[in-house]
């Protein structure tokens, strides 16, 4: 599979480099994004089954990504509170982050479920077609994926 | 674009650390409300060593993404590879996390009570 080394490497860095944080993600850029990567993959896998299989596999990572902000901000919120709290021990921050630890390895499941199920539905040509897409669908996500 | 959501997604979003902006970035604060020298400069110096520990810790995730960069290097990259990767990456991260808890902890020996409730106030909701 040949993979879109570009966009991905700035989207993994957004991620890595924990950018934005505060921002409001612009969720109609994300949400366009998405529609228009589903209408590449209904013009580059011409299967209708399959298409509509990497569809629904696509728009679980769409509402992986909402999950994902909700999950965001309810977390620094929950944090400047256990702070701001005098009495809190090291126990409550313990717990917390271990919580925060779970909810990144049950994403690292999820995920990594829905990225071996696309796979085995895209055949070799379809996932360099759609990889090696530069549309405005990527762009799109990646504005709204860093904002997040 | 799919393997770079996954890639975000993977991971849960940001570092996950980024919280603990509320407390490195707070030396105006601390300047502000802590009244005693002593106490005060003791304080700064926590807020230091938080804020170098922070960026020790983004120097070790640039690394990550180094690597990262080069297994999507790969037509299909290794599944073992990847999952050596996040186990470093969550090992590194956990490391971090107990440093900056510690941290807090010897912030917090330097502030009364009333000082704390000033710099990191209560938020609503």
């Amino acid at each position: 599979m040949k993979i879109v080394k570009a966009a991905s490497f700035v989207l993994v860095v957004a991620l890595l480099t924990g950018c934005g944080g505060n921002k409001t993600p612009p969720d109609d850029a994300m949400s366009q994004g998405f529609d228009a990567f589903n209408d590449e993959i209904r013009t580059v896998v011409t299967d209708p089954a399959r298409a509509d299989r990497a569809i629904e596999l696509v728009t679980e990572l769409e509402r992986q990504v909402e999950v994902l902000e909700d999950r965001i901000a309810a977390r620094e919120l929950a944090f400047r509170k256990i702070n701001a709290d005098y009495d809190a021990t090291e126990a409550d921050f313990r717990e917390f982050l271990d919580g925060i630890d779970r909810q990144v390895r049950e994403n690292k499941a999820t995920m990594d479920k829905i990225y071996r199920e696309l796979y085995r539905t895209l055949n070799a040509a379809e996932r360099e077609e759609l990889e090696g897409s530069q549309s405005a669908a990527i762009k799109s996500a990646i504005t709204a994926i860093n904002a997040i | 674009m799919i393997v770079a959501l996954l890639g975000i997604l993977f991971l849960g979003g940001s570092s996950g650390l980024e919280i603990f902006g509320v407390l490195k970035d707070t030396k105006k604060e601390v300047k502000e409300y802590v009244v005693e020298d002593t106490r005060r400069d003791a304080a700064l110096d926590t807020v230091k060593a938080m804020k170098k520990r922070s960026n020790e810790y983004q120097d070790t995730l640039k690394a990550t993404q180094k690597e990262l960069k080069q297994l999507f290097k790969s037509p299909t990259p290794s599944v073992e590879d990847l999952d050596a990767l996040w186990s470093r990456h969550f090992a590194d991260r956990n490391a971090a996390a107990e440093d900056l808890v510690r941290l807090r902890f010897e912030l917090k020996e330097n502030i009364t009570r009333e000082e704390w409730a000033q710099i990191f106030p209560m938020p609503e909701g």
